[in-house]
């Protein structure tokens, strides 16, 4: 095995699967475990794949095909648990607050603004990978923005 | 644009380049603009959760001992591949089993690659490696591909793909190391496959009905081709 180049994968990609494997499914170990699956998947076929953004595109069919294989054995959970998502050190109370509004958002309409935001995707790109139109990923991302939008102006409301 | 398309486009994708003309030329936009700019750096950094401490170095353990266990695997198949071999050779009258029905068999024990119908398209990353895995491009379009694998058939590396066709999903399997002298066609059960020379070996073409297959088989011979 080679051990620097498995290393030069983490290393460019690790902290985002890490990322969108922990929003996908919302439990760090589990994550952790997605994460080091698709490494290992990736790792083995990745040798000729030389386009980085074909690169990126194939990690994330790999962490949502794992996903969906263990996701039978999960209970099923309609939102994530946001003490989950954060951090030992403090973090901004705003940054607590869009996480909380995250972890409530629908699944299909996190994973988009995931795509987006932590990697990079353009909506063509998003629907390349979710097999769905340019339009639809981007009524999922405009739903998305309005309900967190929505859910922190109620939350600025309730506090004033 | 006008404004409402902007608002809209905005919560799409607010880095849309798009955007610009109309942000420059429309002053409630720019404002909304501006709001939307800050917000989206609060999003931005609420999705970057905390990764844990030691990550990498993790990663690079399981990794590790992940590829002894496989280098364990390999010694112990070789090993026990030297056996059987030896005793095969005893077996006077042993025959190996067809390759068309070693192909249907493949098909038949994989069912849940036929439910082809609501997966997402294989990426064509994806499928140019794995067609380069067995020696192929493709020079037409293989249809919408919603499975591309590599197996076994008859212990010799293949690869498996599934096609989502109009008339319902098809499943190739291109057998590099299978060379066959011309096509032929076989039912096995409910399964009807044609089956093709294809670069140095063959490739099976199979579904449920005989003509589906023959005209998946006319086509698809002809948009793949060796490297």
């Amino acid at each position: 095995m080679d051990r620097a180049g498995f290393e030069a994968l983490v290393q460019a990609y690790g902290d985002s699967l890490y990322r969108t494997a922990l929003w996908m499914c919302g439990d760090p170990q589990q994550a952790e475990d997605l994460v080091q699956e698709t490494l290992l998947r990736a790792w083995r076929g990745l040798g000729r794949l030389r386009d980085e953004r074909a690169v990126r595109g194939w990690l994330i069919t790999i962490l949502r095909r794992e996903h969906a294989r263990r996701l039978p054995r999960r209970l099923p959970a309609a939102a994530l648990d946001p003490d989950q998502l954060t951090a030992a050190a403090p973090e901004p109370a705003t940054t607590l607050s869009i996480r909380a509004a995250l972890a409530a958002l629908p699944g299909a309409q996190r994973e988009v603004l995931v795509l987006q935001l932590v990697w990079g995707f353009s909506c063509a790109e998003i629907g390349d990978l979710l097999g769905a139109s340019p339009t639809a990923v981007g009524t999922r991302l405009f739903r998305a923005r309005a309900a967190l939008r929505e859910a922190m102006a109620h939350k600025k409301g309730g506090l004033g | 644009m006008n404004c409402l398309e902007f608002r809209r486009r905005l919560l799409e994708d607010p880095q849309d380049p798009a955007l610009a003309a109309h942000r420059a030329s429309c002053d409630a936009c720019r404002a909304a603009a501006l709001g939307a700019d800050a917000f989206e750096a609060q999003l931005s950094a609420a999705l970057q959760v905390p990764v844990p401490v030691g990550l990498g170095a993790r990663l690079a353990v399981a990794a590790e001992a992940a590829a002894a266990r496989r280098h364990r695997r390999r010694a112990l198949a070789t090993g026990f591949g030297t056996a059987l071999a030896a005793a095969a050779a005893l077996l006077v009258f042993w025959l190996p089993p067809p390759l068309l029905a070693a192909a249907a068999d493949h098909v038949r024990h994989e069912p849940a690659l036929l439910a082809a119908a609501d997966r997402p398209a294989v990426p064509d990353a994806e499928l140019v490696e794995r067609l380069a895995g067995v020696g192929l491009r493709a020079v037409g379009s293989l249809g919408t591909v919603t499975y591309a694998g590599a197996c076994h058939v008859r212990d010799q590396d293949a690869a498996h793909i599934v096609i989502d066709d109009p008339a319902g999903p098809i499943t190739l399997l291109i057998m590099p190391s299978e060379p066959v002298g011309a096509r032929s066609s076989f039912q096995d059960g409910a399964l009807h496959g044609v089956l093709v020379p294809l670069g140095t070996g063959s490739m099976a073409i199979i579904s449920d009905e005989p003509e589906k297959s023959r005209v998946a088989a006319s086509r698809l011979a002809s948009a793949l081709a060796p490297t």
